[in-house]
């Protein structure tokens, strides 16, 4: 993809009618958003850190995002109008009910897809406890396991290593892989912690041990992850693996 | 008075508990002695200290049976009556038909007499597994009568029941059958959660049965690819016997091939089938129908198969990742007769400004100029996924665009769906690409509709295949009927003269007062596929 550097943006510059136009009204409903997943004590909320990650994925790629979270019980059936849905917390939570687990597992089976945060990075803590059991309740054959580093995830729009949160403590994301698509990640490094801000627009939690840097990181994959849920495993087409080794970008 | 001090009657048949821990009684009493001696110490009178000892006797006797915590205990209960299950066996075997009648007949008639009998009962039925209710039909494959015995333990959690009624015509073919066979039978039965009573359904003689199974064939096969067909056999009564099974194609042989059944009168047969033409056929796998043949109606079985010229490729092209891209992505990947191509626009040229250098980012420049000049004429479809290509032709555009033209008009597919980057939206009009199109759309950018609506299935489309999703017609119109409003249309002139409209606008109007159209197709000058 040599041309896209200094070729394509003198020549974007330098065609200005030809700019993509702000998209109108038409599909605002199917704009992307976040819903964060009620299961009461235990799960947290943090909709600053959802509206950061929206506002950079609205400014670096081509989705169309409104800056907005929600949140909503897993029986809820405006589950199915978000594509992306966050679990965070930081204590054990309860199970949800037959019906709430049920549609969570038509959701994710229909192309929905699920973020589970775990802010404490404790090993073995109480939410990762409830998480390990909600996850064998949905998915009794399929555990929960680490991800290669070369899952899409790693490379839906960013080339990334590893996933850096508020904290630098796990070198991998586990999962829950389904065919060629993974619907459940689960992230034990705090996401939301590196991108929560307060209401002035500062970072709420600090980056440890890597501070901004690591910060950055954190955005990176949180833009990372709403492209592998709106495009699956589209990087892992031959035509871009190949182009992205072809140019040294890809080992 | 005394139930006031006692706290109301106290039954005949209860019994005094006290509650308090003994190490408080202890040091109750220990304290009460204490207290006494306490009293006793010092010079009085005789009759004085005798009298105070007393009082305080009594005062802490009684504070120390007050701490002991009497209480009243009476116990009481009822016995309640224990349920009565009721399993029936729901398999093939029960749809035998002797004397003019079906086995599975008789159940409905011994269920009423069990209920006249013992009154409420509750029903379960069983195959390999058990189920609540009665069976909806007698066409379950297996028949494990310990297995059922078993899952009703579990679910009845240890309670006793006042009785299982089972209701089979006893041809097992679980564990308890092979254990008989091999003579452990007597050794351990099944688990029972009560009393157990069977109604033997059918009379007691040996059944026969010819039957396929099963016919596995993938679904879909390639013109002058070779394909397997397998066909599971199953012969009750057959056991070691040569039986001929035939496969058939839109009913005439295709070929035949003998099988032997084994001891438990099982066999497989593999045919395998070469198409010279594309399209569904009916393939059938069959068995004869011997005299004494239960079931008749399983002899055989029909199974469809898609033939497909080659694997069809798809190139979709999608002007940003949205989560109705992700599910046409994995719809036509999870497809095996579809290879699929896509590009997606993942990055703007708004976004170029962004804090990101290039080397951080995994993005492939979109090959346009290739796709639309070289690599055009191999596909089969082209899908425009509310792609706007103004921004991206940078070349050539009219070119590119006139290439695509001439594909469709050569024989080649061409979808292109809506959205704020697709028909007027996309700048299409007056292109060499709106020409093709099945609607007109004009040359300035149109105004969408943004209003929710639910778009109404036309004559053309209650017939059209791409609309016809069930067979039935009004099965199908309901169908439709029942969708989810969508959020807006684009809005176009008018559908062209040669189109067909299959879903129109509710109660929006085209520039010629026809309802809106909402899908459109039409073929091309040379009648190749729709678009």
């Amino acid at each position: 993809m040599s041309g896209v550097t200094r070729r394509g943006a003198l020549l974007g510059a330098g065609a200005g009618l030809l700019l993509p136009r702000a998209s109108r009204a038409f599909g605002e409903a199917t704009r992307v958003d976040i819903c964060e997943l009620d299961l009461g004590a235990g799960t947290l909320s943090r909709p600053n850190a959802w509206k950061r990650l929206l506002y950079e994925v609205k400014g670096t790629t081509s989705v169309e995002c409104e800056a907005r979270s929600v949140r909503l019980k897993p029986d809820d059936d405006a589950l199915f109008e978000h594509p992306f849905t966050v679990l965070l917390g930081s204590g054990g939570f309860a199970m949800p009910s037959d019906a709430g687990l049920e549609q969570l597992e038509r959701y994710l089976q229909y192309g929905g897809f699920l973020v589970v945060d775990d802010t404490t990075g404790d090993e073995n803590g109480p939410f990762d406890q409830s998480v390990r059991q909600l996850v064998e309740r949905m998915y009794p054959t399929r555990p929960l396991g680490p991800l290669s580093s070369d899952h899409s995830i790693f490379r839906s729009f960013f080339l990334l290593r590893e996933p850096l949160g508020r904290l630098d403590r796990f070198p991998y994301l586990e999962g829950v892989t389904a065919g060629s698509n993974t619907p459940l990640v689960y992230m034990r490094n705090d996401l939301s912690g590196a991108l929560d801000r307060g209401d002035d627009g500062r970072s709420t939690h600090p980056c440890v041990p890597g501070g901004e840097n690591q910060r950055r990181e954190a955005i990176k994959l949180g833009i990372n992850l709403i492209l592998y849920a709106l495009t699956s495993n589209y990087k892992k087409d031959q035509a871009h693996v190949r182009q992205l080794m072809k140019e040294g970008r890809l080992e | 008075m005394r139930d006031f001090w006692l706290g109301g009657e106290l039954g005949s048949q209860g019994h005094l508990l006290w509650t308090a821990p003994d190490w408080l009684v202890l040091l109750a009493v220990a304290g009460a002695v204490l207290g006494v001696v306490l009293v006793a110490v010092g010079r009085r009178a005789p009759l004085a200290r005798a009298v105070e000892i007393a009082a305080a006797t009594a005062g802490l006797g009684g504070l120390v049976v007050m701490l002991a915590g009497p209480t009243w205990v009476e116990e009481e209960g009822r016995t309640e009556p224990g349920r009565t299950v009721v399993l029936v066996d729901g398999s093939r075997s029960m749809a035998v038909r002797e004397g003019g009648h079906a086995r599975s007949d008789a159940v409905a008639k011994v269920l009423d007499h069990v209920r006249s009998e013992v009154g409420d009962v509750e029903v379960f039925h069983f195959g390999d597994d058990l189920a609540v209710g009665e069976p909806d039909g007698f066409d379950l494959p297996g028949t494990d009568v310990e297995g059922a015995m078993q899952s009703l333990g579990e679910r009845v959690a240890g309670e006793k029941l006042a009785g299982v009624v089972l209701l089979t015509d006893g041809l097992d073919r679980g564990l308890l059958r092979k254990r008989y066979q091999q003579e452990e039978a007597t050794a351990q039965g099944p688990e029972l959660a009560g009393p157990l009573t069977v109604f033997q359904i059918g009379e007691a003689v040996d059944v026969q049965d010819l039957a396929v199974r099963s016919v596995d064939t993938g679904g879909y096969a390639f013109i002058r690819a070779p394909f397997a067909i397998t066909a599971e056999i199953d012969g009750v009564g057959y056991a070691n016997r040569s039986v001929p099974v035939t496969l058939l194609r839109d009913g005439a042989t295709v070929t035949e091939q003998r099988v032997v059944l084994d001891a438990e009168g099982k066999a497989s047969a593999r045919f395998e089938v070469t198409p010279e033409d594309a399209g569904r056929f009916a393939y059938a796998v069959s068995v004869p129908v011997y005299e004494g043949d239960a079931v008749p109606a399983n002899n055989t079985m029909p199974v469809v198969v898609k033939v497909v010229r080659d694997r069809i490729r798809v190139l979709q092209v999608a002007g940003a990742p949205s989560w109705d891209v992700k599910f046409l992505r994995r719809f036509l990947k999870d497809d095996p007769s579809v290879q699929l191509v896509s590009f997606f626009i993942l990055r703007t040229q708004r976004d170029l400004a962004s804090q990101y250098s290039d080397r951080e980012l995994s993005l492939i420049q979109f090959p346009y100029e290739r796709l639309f000049a070289e690599d055009l004429w191999t596909f089969d479809v082209v899908i425009f996924q509310n792609f706007d290509y103004a921004p991206y032709f940078q070349f050539n555009s009219n070119q590119l665009l006139s290439n695509l033209a001439k594909y469709v008009e050569e024989g080649g597919s061409l979808v292109m769906m809506g959205g704020d980057r697709s028909f007027g939206l996309g700048q299409y009009g007056g292109t060499p690409l709106a020409d093709v199109l099945p609607v007109e759309i004009g040359r300035q950018e149109e105004t969408p509709d943004t209003a929710p609506f639910l778009p109404q299935l036309t004559e053309d489309g209650a017939r059209h295949p791409i609309t016809r999703v069930v067979a039935d017609a009004a099965e199908n119109a309901a169908w439709w009927a029942r969708l989810h409003d969508l959020d807006g249309t684009n809005v176009v002139l008018k559908a062209r003269p040669d189109a067909a409209v299959l879903l129109a606008h509710p109660t929006r109007k085209d520039s010629t007062g026809a309802p809106l159209p909402v899908l459109s197709v039409r073929r091309s000058a040379r009648g190749a596929p729709w678009r």
